[in-house]
């Protein structure tokens, strides 16, 4: 935990904040007699804090502040074939849904085929995870009984 | 001057290309380990495994290819795609309930 915050670069929300209120003051002090304009200011202050907060993200995942180094693993230390599926369709269907709104169409409809998709990839990471862990429970109860006859004897 | 809306398109870009390309950089560089990937707890190589890597991949790629080439919405699968991943992944969780089953009906 202490290793995480010394990692983490502490200015980057700072930088963010000040150009965030920097960008407000301009925003409400040059464009607040036309709606129109105040719509179109808000719009730049809205986007500009989505992209700060992504880019802290990204810096603290690029950092090794946010630890992905078991992202993929499973219980037992080895990689896990329902998070590596689920990661696949994620990002298929995250790419694909920039592709349709970079298009120009408009927000897609999310129909039912994307759905079932990654309901039938979620249900698969939900269920795997339940029978490991009922695994570990199985070999913890082993383990018990077995610790249980020890001192009996 | 730019407008929101090419702003935000370079934002998602950005953001979206950032966050896949640390994900692949990690795993090019293994520091995400792929180690196991294919193997069954105790087993070795896993052919329940294999299959639904294959399944999941194809599915994927098919599912990213009918999205660019259509363009406008997201596309309709045909039931026998989703048929079949279900299958493959109902193979590979009852591949990993049977050696937990297995497993502890052996012991006790």
């Amino acid at each position: 935990m202490t290793e995480d915050v010394r990692k983490s670069p502490t200015w980057l929300p700072w930088v963010s904040l000040i150009i965030l209120v920097i960008g407000a003051i301009v925003i409400f002090r040059f464009a607040p007699s036309d709606p129109g304009k105040l719509q179109v200011a808000t719009g730049y202050l809205l986007l500009l804090i989505v992209f700060f907060t992504g880019v802290i993200i990204l810096v603290l995942m690029a950092t090794g502040a946010i630890d992905l180094t078991e992202l993929l693993e499973d219980d037992t230390g080895g990689a896990s074939m329902s998070r590596f599926q689920l990661l696949i369709f994620t990002f298929v269907i995250a790419l694909s849904f920039f592709l349709l709104v970079a298009k120009g169409t408009g927000f897609p409809e999310v129909n039912a085929g994307v759905l079932t998709l990654l309901g039938i990839s979620a249900t698969t990471y939900g269920v795997s995870k339940s029978i490991a862990s009922s695994a570990g429970a199985g070999q913890t109860a082993d383990k018990d009984k077995g610790d249980k006859a020890k001192a009996d004897k | 001057m730019t407008s929101v809306a090419t702003l935000a398109y370079w934002q998602g870009l950005v953001l979206l290309g950032g966050f896949f390309g640390i994900i692949f950089w990690r795993l090019l560089t293994r520091q995400i380990s792929l180690a196991g990937l294919l193997q069954a707890d105790d087993e070795g190589f896993s052919p329940a495994r294999a299959q639904m890597l294959m399944v999941t991949l194809l599915v994927a790629m098919q599912y990213l290819m009918r999205v660019i080439q259509l363009g406008t919405a997201f596309p309709e699968l045909p039931q026998s795609w989703l048929a079949a991943l279900g299958a493959s992944h109902g193979v590979y969780l009852g591949g990993k309930a049977r050696i937990v089953l297995f497993k502890h009906g052996a012991k006790s």
